[in-house]
C-alpha cells in the first residue's frame, strides 16, 4: 500500500481504534464473577457435575468444567450447591387497580403502563423468580400487549427485557360481557358523541370470534365499523408486522379451534393459556409447534380461611392436562392461578413428579420454555454464555424433599441470601 | 322310585352347592381373612415403625401386626415386601361431598362482574360491596344429611390416600352446623357415616369482628342453658302439678266437701316449645360432641378459648395459624388445633411452620384441607411442611392417630393396631415424597384399588 | 393693538397649563420603606426602598433616588417579601373535574368563583399569584390560569389567561393507567394528525373563521387546545401518583415534544434520581410524609419526601392543601420545609421564583426587582416563623389587604359578634 496522506490517516484510524478497543477489553475485565464448584444445571442440555460459571458486567461469559478465571475475577465459592437459572412467571398480573373498562380491544394498550417498576418485589425475588411476563387483564377480547420483566427489589429497580413481548387474546365468558355497563353513562357530549350501541358488542363468544376475524382481516373494518375502529385495527396492524406471539386464553375446544384458526390465517406464533379441552388438540399443537402456558391451582401452602370457598366458579385449573401435555412433548410453561402462588412457583412444577415426569423437565416450564415462547431465550432461561447471570443456588439439606434455595443473583449481582 | 332319587340327587347337589362357599370356613379361612407383608409399615402407634412385618386382618380389623412376617397357615398373603405402608389417611375438617351451588348460595341476581368499589358505583347503585351470602346454617343441620355416600369424587380422594374424614357445612356463617365423620369406600351409606355428630362447627374466622361472633356464640350457649332450664322448671312444675291432681283426687272430702290441700291451685304448666337448635347446642355443652371453632388470627384464637373457659366444652381449634404464640394456653385447657390448608404462615418476612411449633410444644395436631376439592393435596401440603422442619412422622401423625384422637376414633381409625378397621394404603416410596404414588388402598380389609371392587 | 396681544396670552396661557399637565398625568408613583427586604433575586436589603411606578418595580436599593413627587409608605421595622407563588391549585371553583376523563378543552376561567374563600385565604396568607388548575381526576382535564387573588371579577385577576393544559397519568377510579395512557397517546397522535391537516387547509380555514356564522368544527373543538399544546403555546401540568407515573408522563412529553411540569404525589420521592437526571420541573405533594410498608418485614417506615428532594439537590415548588391542618397554608408549609432541611432562602424560593419559573411568568412575578410587578407583603416578622404575620398585602404597588382592618380577623380574635 502507497503511503499517500490518506493511508496514513487510514492507518492511524486503524490502529487508534484498536487500542481503544484494547483499553475497552481490559476495563471490561474491572466487573468480573467466578462461581466455581457447583453442579450446573444449564437447562439447554447439559449438567456439570463440578462445574465454573464465568460472568463480566452481569452476563455469562463460559460456563463449563475447565474455565479459565483471571486474577481480578471475584471467586464465588459454591461448593455444594446447585445452580438453576433463575425462574421466570408465565403469568400474573403484579399491578394494582380496578377492571379495565376501557374498550372491547385496545392493542395500543400496554403492560409496561401498568406495571409499578418502583415496586419491591422481594418476596418473588427471594423464591427464585427473577423474572416475569406481566400480561393484560382477562376480561376484554383485546385487551393490549403484555411486556417481560425483570423483577426488582430492595432499592434495585425492575427493567423491561422486551416490551410489546405478546399480544394477549382472551376469548371465553369474561372477555365477552360488554364494558362500561357498570358505569353511570356520561352524557353525550362533544367529547362523548352517541355511538350506535355496536359498540357495546360483542356479548357472545359467537360475537367474539366474529370480532376477531373482522379485526384480524388484511382490510379490517371497512364501511361503518371503520369510524370507530380504525385505531385499534391500526395498532393490531403494527403489531402483526412485528410478529408478536398471540397469547390467547381460551378454554372450550371451539375457542381452541378457534385460536389456532386464527393463528394460522394471519400466520402468526400462538401460545394457548389455560385451555382445559386441549387433549382433543395434542397433534395439532405438536405438528404446529404451539405451546401452551398451563394455570394449575395447585398450591403447597394451602389457602388461607378466608378463601375456602369456591370463588373461583369461571376458572379452570390445567392441573390433569399438565402431565399429558408434558409427556406427549408439548411445550408447557407452568404458572399459578394467581399472584400469592408465584412464590411457590418451584414447589407447584415439582407436584407433577407424581406423574412420573422427571424434576429437570419441570423445571425446564419455568426456565427455558417461558423464555422461548417470549422469544427472551438468548437472554434468560438458560446458563450459557450471552445470557443474563440470573442465577439460583440451590443446596440440599438432610430431611427437606426438595433444595433449599440459599442465594438469588440477578445480572451479576446476589441479590438476595438466606 | 327314579323320582325320588333325582329328588334325593338334586337335594345332595342342592346342599352342596351351598357347602362350597363355606368350605374356606370350614377349612379355616374366614371371609376376607388376610396377611399383609410389606418392606416398611407406619403404625402411627406410638411412632412405631416396622420393617419387613406384617398385618393380620380378619373380619375387617387388624387383628395384629408382627415385627417379623409369620403368616398363618391358609390365610391368603398379599406380597407388599416392596411396598411401604401407611394407616389411612384422615382429613380431619373439609367440605368433600358439597358441590360448588352448595357454596354461597345467592339470593340475589349476580353483581356485576368485577364490583369497582369506586364512589361512582356506590352512588348511582347503592349498593354495598359485594358480600358472599351465605348459607343460613343453623346449629341444627346436619352435614350428614347433606352428603350422598356415593359421590363419584370420593374415588379421587380415596386414590390419594385419603380414606376418612370430618365433613362440614361450607359455610361462613357463625353456625357451621354439626360435621361428620365419613369413611370413603364403604360398602354401604350406614358404614359410610361412621358418626353422624363428630362436633358442632363454629366459625370466629373470616369476620373482621371478631367480637360480634364471640357474643352471638356466647348468646347462643346461654339461650342453650336458659331453654334446659325453662324445660327443667316445667318438668318440675308438671310433676308438682300431677302430684296435686293425684292429691285432689285421693284426698278425702273436707267437712264442706272442699277438696285440695291448703296451698293454692297450681296451674297446669305450659309445656316449652321444642328447639332442635338448643339441644343441638347442649350435646355441645355436655361435651357429647367437640366444639370446632374456626379460628385463625390470634384474636379469634383468644375468643375461642375464653368460650371454652366460660362453657367448659371440648374445644378443638380448625385453622388454629396463629395459636403457636399461646401455647400455654391451649395446653392448659386441653385444646387441640386442626391445623390447615396452609402451612408457612408470613410474618414480617419469616415463614414460620406453625404445625411444627404446635408440635414442637406439645399440642395435638391434625391437618385438613378445608374445602371440598382440597383433600388430594394433603400429601403434597405435608410434604411441604417436612421441607420445612417437620419430620416424616409427625406429618404422618396430623393425618392419622391426631385426627382420630381428635374425634375419639382412636380405637377404630388413625393407626395399625390391633383391633383397628383394616383401614391402610401402599405406597411405592416414602410417604409425602413428591414422587411417591399410592398403589394400593385397603378399607376394612377390601381391596378398593387397584380397580376391582371400587365402590362406583 | 389689543388683539395683537391676545393670541400671544392664549398661546402662553395655554402653555402653562401644558406645565401642569405632567402632574396631572402624574403617574401612581409609590416608594416603599422597610426594615429589611427580602428581593429572592439579590439577596436581603437593609433599610431598603422599594421604587414602584404604574405597578411595575422600578428599583429596589438600600438608598435609592425618591423624587420628590413619590408617596413614600415607610413600614418602619416591618419586613418585605415577594408575594407568594402557589404554582398548582386545584380549587377555587365548584367542581374539580368533569365526569368525562377527555376535556382538554375547558378552561378553569369559566368555573373560577371570585368569591371562594381560596383567594382571600390565599391573600391572607401572603399569597399573591395562583395558578388555578382543574382537579387530578382526569385525563385531559382542561386548562388554567394564573390569576391574582384579588379582583371582583375573573377579567380583574388574570395574569395568564391560559396557562397550561392538565394532564393525569394516574389511573383515575374508573380507568388503569393503561387505558390512561393508551388514551393519550391516540389523542396526541390525533392531534398531530390535525395539526398536519390544518397546515394543508391553512388558507381554507381563514376564509372559514372571517365568514360571519362560521362553526367551528367539532374536530376543531376537540384538538385545538392539545393542539396548542404541542405546538408548545403552553406547558402540560401533569399529576404523577407514583414514581413509574413520572418516567411515563417524561416519556409521553418526549415522544409528542411538549413541555411538561410534574405534580408528584408523594410516593415519587422513589423517581428521585430519575427527576434529577432529566432536570425535571416538579411540585410537591403539600404531604412531606410518605408512609410504607416494606413488603418483606412489614414495618412501616416514614420517609421525609422533602427532604429526600432537597438532599439530591432537586429544585421544586412548594404547594399547600387548606383541607388538612397540617397543610394549611403556603406559608406553614414553607415552615415544614424548613424543617426538612431547607434553608429560608431555599425555601422562600421554593413558594416564589421557582413556581414563577415554571409557570413561565418569572419576568413578572417571583422576586423584588426591576420590572416584575410589584407584588409583596409586609411581614412583622422574618418569614416562616408561626410568630409572623402579614401585615400588608400589596398586588402591582396597590394595598389589598390590611391585617389591622380585616373584620374577619377581628371577629375572630377579639371574639366579637358582628350580626
Amino acid at each position: 500500500m502507497r503511503m499517500t496522506n490518506r493511508n496514513r490517516i487510514k492507518a492511524g484510524c486503524f490502529f487508534t481504534g484498536l487500542l481503544l478497543l484494547l483499553g475497552g477489553g481490559i476495563c471490561a475485565f474491572g466487573n468480573t464473577v467466578a462461581i466455581s464448584g457447583a453442579e450446573i444445571h444449564t437447562m439447554d442440555g447439559r449438567i456439570w457435575e463440578t462445574g465454573t460459571i464465568l460472568i463480566t458486567d452481569g452476563k455469562i461469559v463460559a460456563v463449563g468444567r475447565d474455565v479459565s478465571v483471571p486474577e481480578d475475577a471475584e471467586i464465588i465459592e459454591a461448593g455444594g450447591h446447585i445452580l438453576y437459572p433463575g425462574f421466570i412467571a408465565s403469568s400474573g398480573l403484579f399491578a394494582p387497580g380496578a377492571s379495565e373498562n376501557f374498550e372491547s380491544f385496545s392493542p395500543d394498550a400496554s403492560a409496561a403502563d401498568r406495571f409499578d417498576f418502583y415496586g419491591d418485589y422481594i418476596r418473588f425475588v427471594r423464591r427464585g423468580v427473577t423474572s416475569a411476563f406481566v400480561s393484560m387483564p382477562a376480561d376484554r377480547i383485546i385487551p393490549g400487549k403484555g411486556v417481560v420483566v425483570r423483577l426488582g427489589s430492595r432499592g434495585n429497580l425492575s427493567s423491561l427485557l422486551k416490551e410489546g413481548a405478546a399480544l394477549n387474546i382472551n376469548l371465553g365468558r369474561e372477555a365477552v360481557l360488554p364494558p362500561m355497563t357498570d358505569i353511570f353513562p356520561a352524557p353525550v357530549s362533544i367529547e362523548n358523541p352517541l355511538v350506535p350501541s355496536i359498540k357495546q358488542f360483542p356479548s357472545s363468544s359467537l360475537g367474539g370470534f366474529w370480532l376477531l376475524a373482522e379485526l384480524f382481516r388484511p382490510d379490517p373494518f371497512t364501511g361503518e365499523l371503520a369510524r370507530y375502529y380504525q385505531n385499534a385495527a391500526n395498532s393490531l396492524k403494527e403489531s402483526l408486522e412485528a410478529g408478536l406471539p398471540l397469547i390467547v386464553r381460551c378454554r372450550e375446544a371451539a375457542e381452541i379451534r378457534m385460536a389456532i384458526r386464527l393463528a394460522r390465517s394471519v400466520g402468526m406464533p400462538l401460545v394457548l393459556q389455560g385451555a382445559e379441552d386441549v387433549e382433543e388438540w395434542i397433534e395439532i399443537l405438536k405438528e404446529n409447534d404451539i405451546p401452551v402456558i398451563a394455570e394449575t391451582d395447585v398450591t403447597p401452602n394451602g389457602q388461607g380461611h378466608s378463601r375456602d370457598f369456591g370463588e373461583k366458579e369461571d376458572r379452570w385449573s390445567m392441573t390433569e392436562n399438565i402431565p399429558v401435555l408434558i409427556r406427549q412433548g408439548i411445550r408447557v410453561a407452568i404458572v399459578p392461578m394467581d399472584e400469592d402462588g408465584l412464590p411457590d412457583l418451584f414447589w407447584i412444577t415439582q407436584y407433577f413428579r407424581r406423574y412420573g415426569i422427571d424434576a429437570e423437565e419441570l423445571i425446564r416450564t419455568i426456565t427455558l420454555n417461558p423464555a422461548k415462547i417470549f422469544g427472551l431465550e438468548g437472554r434468560i432461561g438458560s446458563l450459557s454464555p450471552g445470557k443474563d447471570a440470573d442465577i439460583l443456588f440451590f443446596k440440599r439439606e438432610a430431611g427437606a424433599v426438595l433444595p433449599v434455595l440459599k442465594k438469588v443473583m440477578s445480572q451479576g449481582l446476589i441479590v438476595y441470601e438466606e | 322310585m327314579k323320582n325320588n332319587k333325582c329328588l334325593r340327587q338334586a337335594a345332595c347337589l342342592f346342599i352342596c352347592a351351598f357347602l362350597i362357599p363355606a368350605f374356606p370356613a370350614l377349612f379355616g379361612q374366614e371371609d376376607g381373612s388376610i396377611y399383609i407383608k410389606a418392606k416398611k409399615i407406619y403404625t402411627s402407634d406410638g411412632g412405631r415403625i416396622v420393617t419387613a412385618g406384617g398385618i393380620l386382618v380378619e373380619g375387617g380389623k387388624i387383628t395384629r401386626v408382627d415385627a417379623k412376617a409369620r403368616p398363618p397357615k391358609n390365610v391368603k398373603e398379599l406380597d407388599f415386601t416392596k411396598n411401604i405402608i401407611i394407616p389411612g389417611m384422615m382429613d380431619a375438617y373439609s367440605h368433600m361431598g358439597f358441590r360448588d351451588e352448595d357454596y354461597d348460595v345467592r339470593t340475589e341476581p349476580p353483581p356485576p362482574y368485577r364490583a369497582p368499589l369506586t364512589g361512582i358505583y356506590l352512588l348511582f347503585y347503592g349498593q354495598q360491596e359485594r358480600q358472599p351470602s351465605s348459607l343460613r346454617v343453623e346449629p341444627r343441620f346436619k352435614a350428614s344429611d347433606a352428603v350422598y355416600s356415593r359421590d363419584p369424587r370420593f374415588k379421587d380422594f380415596l386414590l390419594e390416600g385419603i380414606t376418612t374424614a370430618a365433613i362440614a357445612i361450607p359455610t361462613t356463617n357463625l353456625s357451621g352446623g354439626v360435621a361428620f365423620i365419613g369413611k370413603l369406600g364403604s360398602g354401604s351409606p350406614e358404614d359410610f357415616v361412621m358418626s353422624d355428630t363428630a362436633g358442632a362447627v363454629f366459625a370466629f374466622a373470616g369476620d373482621r369482628n371478631v367480637m360480634n361472633r364471640y357474643g352471638d356464640l356466647h348468646k347462643m350457649f346461654r339461650d342453650a342453658q336458659d331453654y334446659r332450664k325453662s324445660w327443667e322448671k316445667y318438668k318440675k312444675d308438671l310433676k308438682k302439678y300431677q302430684d296435686q291432681q293425684i292429691d285432689k283426687t285421693s284426698l278425702p272430702e273436707g267437712k264442706n266437701g272442699e277438696k285440695g290441700s291448703e296451698t293454692k291451685d297450681i296451674q297446669e304448666p305450659e309445656e316449652p316449645k321444642k328447639d332442635e337448635n338448643h339441644e343441638a347446642i347442649l350435646q355441645a355443652l355436655d361435651i357429647k360432641v367437640p366444639v370446632l371453632i374456626r379460628a385463625s388470627r390470634e384474636n379469634e384464637v383468644q375468643a375461642a378459648l375464653k368460650i371454652q373457659d366460660e362453657f367448659k366444652v371440648r374445644l378443638v381449634l380448625v385453622g388454629g395459624q396463629e395459636a403457636y404464640k399461646v401455647p400455654q394456653d391451649l395446653l392448659s385447657r386441653k385444646v387441640s388445633v386442626i391445623a390447615g390448608p396452609d402451612v408457612i404462615l408470613n410474618k414480617k418476612g419469616k415463614r414460620i411452620n406453625y404445625i411444627r411449633e404446635l408440635l414442637a410444644d406439645g399440642i395435638q395436631v391434625a391437618f385438613c384441607s378445608s374445602s371440598s376439592s382440597g383433600a388430594p393435596l394433603l400429601s403434597y401440603r405435608l410434604a411441604y411442611a417436612v421441607q420445612h422442619g417437620l419430620s416424616r412422622i409427625q406429618a404422618l401423625d396430623t393425618v392419622t392417630a391426631h385426627a382420630a384422637r381428635i374425634f375419639g376414633l382412636s380405637d377404630r381409625i388413625g393407626s395399625i393396631a390391633a383391633g383397628r378397621d383394616a383401614d391402610f394404603v401402599v405406597l411405592d416410596g416414602e410417604p409425602f415424597g413428591l414422587s411417591t404414588r399410592v398403589k394400593g388402598i385397603y378399607i376394612g380389609g377390601r381391596q378398593l384399588f387397584p380397580e376391582e371392587g371400587i365402590q362406583e | 393693538m389689543r388683539r395683537r396681544f391676545l393670541y400671544p396670552r392664549l398661546l402662553a396661557f395655554f402653555c402653562s397649563a401644558l406645565l401642569f399637565f405632567p402632574l396631572l398625568c402624574q403617574a401612581q408613583a409609590i416608594a416603599v420603606k422597610a426594615k429589611k427586604i427580602y428581593t429572592v433575586s439579590a439577596g436581603i436589603i437593609e433599610n431598603g426602598i422599594i421604587l414602584i411606578e404604574d405597578g411595575i418595580i422600578q428599583d429596589v436599593s438600600a438608598g435609592p433616588e425618591v423624587p420628590w413627587n413619590v408617596e413614600v409608605i415607610d413600614h418602619g421595622q416591618k419586613i418585605i417579601v415577594p408575594g407568594m407563588v402557589e404554582a398548582h391549585v386545584a380549587r377555587g371553583y365548584d367542581v374539580a373535574n368533569e365526569t368525562n376523563a377527555l376535556t382538554p378543552f375547558v378552561t378553569v376561567l369559566d368555573n373560577i368563583d371570585t368569591s371562594h374563600d381560596t383567594f382571600a385565604l390565599a391573600l391572607k396568607d401572603g399569597v399573591t399569584v395562583l395558578h388555578v388548575m382543574p382537579g387530578n381526576n382526569t385525563i385531559l382535564g382542561g386548562k388554567g390560569a394564573v390569576v391574582k387573588t384579588v379582583g371582583l371579577v375573573v377579567e380583574d385577576m388574570l395574569l395568564i389567561p391560559e396557562s397550561g393544559m392538565k394532564i393525569s397519568v394516574s389511573g383515575t377510579p374508573s380507568q388503569t393507567r393503561m387505558g390512561v395512557s393508551a388514551q393519550l397517546r391516540r389523542y396526541f397522535s390525533e392531534t398531530k394528525e390535525y395539526i398536519a391537516e390544518q397546515k394543508q387547509n391553512a388558507r381554507e380555514e381563514e376564509k372559514m373563521v372571517s365568514t360571519p356564522g362560521s362553526f367551528r368544527s367539532p374536530e376543531r373543538v376537540k384538538y385545538e387546545s392539545v393542539a396548542d399544546l404541542l405546538k408548545g403555546r403552553y406547558k402540560a401540568y401533569v399529576y404523577c401518583q407514583g414514581p413509574s407515573d413520572v418516567v411515563r408522563a417524561h416519556n409521553l412529553s418526549e415522544t409528542f415534544g411538549y413541555r411538561s411540569v410534574y405534580l408528584l404525589g408523594p410516593e415519587c420521592y422513589k423517581a428521585a434520581d430519575f427527576i434529577a437526571e432529566k432536570k425535571l420541573d416538579v411540585m410537591l405533594d403539600p404531604e412531606f410524609v410518605y408512609f410504607e410498608r416494606d413488603p418483606l418485614t412489614e414495618e412501616v417506615n416514614k420517609i421525609d419526601v422533602a427532604a429526600v428532594f432537597h438532599r439530591k439537590g432537586i429544585e421544586f415548588a412548594i404547594l399547600s392543601d387548606p383541607d388538612r391542618a397540617h397543610t394549611r397554608s403556603l406559608s406553614y408549609q414553607g415552615m415544614k420545609a424548613m424543617s426538612s432541611g431547607m434553608s429560608l432562602d431555599e425555601a422562600l424560593k421554593a413558594v416564589t421564583i421557582i413556581p414563577a419559573r415554571m409557570l413561565g411568568a418569572d419576568n413578572l412575578i417571583g422576586s423584588l426587582e426591576k420590572g416584575k410587578l410589584a407584588c409583596f407583603s409586609v411581614l412583622n416578622g422574618d418569614p416562616f416563623k408561626l410568630s409572623t404575620n402579614v401585615e400588608y398585602v400589596y398586588i402591582e404597588g396597590k394595598l389589598v389587604y390590611e391585617r389591622a382592618k380585616d373584620e374577619e380577623l377581628q371577629k375572630l380574635l377579639e371574639k366579637k359578634i358582628i350580626e
